[in-house]
């Protein structure tokens, strides 16, 4: 039960990602729902984190993004078993965890986009990158990953009873 | 005893004073004395008119105020009604004024037959500028076709399923047009960037580039047609240290709002592929 919810939230981000979230932009980042909510679902007290969200996570990406399966997928593994390996580490303060997952997963998704552009040999320029796209987008994640929280848990609450949520 | 009428005299009296007094009257004589007869009256009756109709509405307010919420709340949904009315005639009003745009597109270009379609989604990586629409190789949709919408060219099909295709985008940063600029008749390469900005490169520096200039595709290459319009050259930019010019495109289209497009769909990209590969290469 716990993975078929966790499953219908990140197709529901999923959704939410292509349809809405593309249109508020700063400058040219925008913020990653679909990864918000893989983190803050597996990232919950009562959940139990696994690189193996970020495989789910990875394949709805693929349905509608324009980068081979490999990159989406290696990038939202690399984002779940970041999370896994931060929860394990600092498990006493999960809003750090939270915050620290949230940075790093945005900045390795967005490296590794960029490494396949650079091997695709698109005209990008690294700096130019960094500074329009990498940096608003990790502050856009930063300040949703609260309000996603707080939504995904009150759904997780509502959805699942306590002793199901393993 | 004896009773007795008026008499003569009496009469005649009466009858003079009663002509007296309507000959005063009619010579106005009399309006003083009306007035004082008549202002106290009219006072009686209208503190006593204001007294009744206030007691009146007193003993009617109850189902007066009963009948005035009904009437607010009627007026209320009406009003409720009517503002979901005028949104909906909005948004008529704007779908109008797109495929209107879009029509008059096509009657522009006669020769080129058209599909429409709905954007449905955009690519979750803000890398890239890609979107999907709900036209797939069911509707007869090709790898390479060209995508218009609203007077000016929106990019190309990258990828195809049976009810759905990919649209590259000419702002993304890995898409190339060749273009010409009017009224100068220069050629360029126009690409897309990370930002969505557009840029044309490879403009020979003794071309006489202004801004305001027209851009349109070239048709070099065989990737789109040619004298579709892209937009208008913003800067131009000229450096006597480097080989070429380049110059900003202000597109005519908002690619942050596409919703609906145009795919030309009786233009076959010609496949330069063949003739890129080294290995087939005479020696």
């Amino acid at each position: 039960m716990k993975y078929l919810f966790g499953g219908l939230l990140l197709l529901i981000a999923s959704v939410l990602q292509v349809t809405l979230m593309g249109r508020f932009s700063l400058l040219a980042g925008t913020a990653d729902l679909l990864l918000l909510v893989m983190l803050t679902y597996m990232l919950q007290e009562d959940v139990r984190a696994d690189w193996r969200w970020g495989i789910a996570a990875g394949l709805m990406v693929d349905l509608s993004s324009a980068l081979p399966i490999w990159v989406s997928l290696a990038a939202y593994v690399g984002a779940a078993a970041l999370a896994q390996l931060l929860e394990t580490r600092v498990w006493k303060i999960p809003l750090l965890t939270l915050f620290g997952a949230t940075l790093g997963s945005t900045l390795l998704i967005q490296a590794v986009t960029m490494f396949y552009l650079w091997l695709n040999a698109s005209p990008i320029n690294f700096a130019e990158a960094f500074n329009l796209v990498t940096l608003p987008s990790m502050l856009l994640n930063l300040l949703l990953v609260l309000p996603v929280s707080a939504v995904v848990s009150e759904f997780s609450k509502l959805a699942l009873p306590s002793e199901e949520i393993l | 005893m004896r009773t007795s009428g008026p008499s003569p005299l009496q009469t005649i009296t009466l009858i003079l004073v009663a002509g007296g007094l309507l000959l005063l009257a009619l010579g106005g004589y009399l309006n003083p004395v009306a007035n004082a007869v008549l202002e106290p009256l009219l006072g009686a009756q209208g503190w006593l008119y204001t007294r009744f109709q206030t007691m009146q509405d007193f003993f009617s307010a109850s189902s007066d105020l009963a009948a005035l919420r009904l009437e607010n709340a009627e007026l209320s949904a009406e009003n409720a009604q009517l503002q979901t009315d005028l949104i909906a005639a909005q948004q008529q009003a704007n779908e109008i004024e797109l495929l209107s745009a879009l029509l008059d597109f096509a009657r522009a270009r006669p020769q080129d037959q058209y599909q429409a379609a709905a954007v449905i989604s955009r690519d979750p990586s803000p890398f890239l500028q890609y979107v999907i629409i709900n036209r797939g190789s069911d509707d007869g949709i090709r790898r390479g076709m060209p995508v218009v919408a609203q007077g000016g060219l929106v990019g190309r099909i990258s990828q195809v399923t049976a009810s759905a295709a990919r649209v590259e985008l000419i702002s993304d940063a890995g898409s190339q047009v060749s273009v010409s600029l009017q009224p100068s008749e220069v050629d360029g390469v126009l690409s897309g960037s990370l930002t969505g900005d557009l840029g044309i490169g490879l403009i020979s520096q003794d071309s006489a580039v202004q801004t305001g200039d027209l851009v349109l595709t070239s048709g070099i290459g065989g990737q789109y047609p040619a004298n579709i319009l892209i937009g208008q050259v913003n800067t131009v930019r000229q450096e006597a240290t480097e080989l070429f010019q380049s110059a900003s495109v202000q597109p005519v289209v908002d690619f942050s709002r596409l919703e609906v497009v145009l795919i030309i769909i009786n233009f076959q990209p010609v496949d330069l592929t063949p003739l890129l590969d080294d290995s087939n290469t005479s020696p």
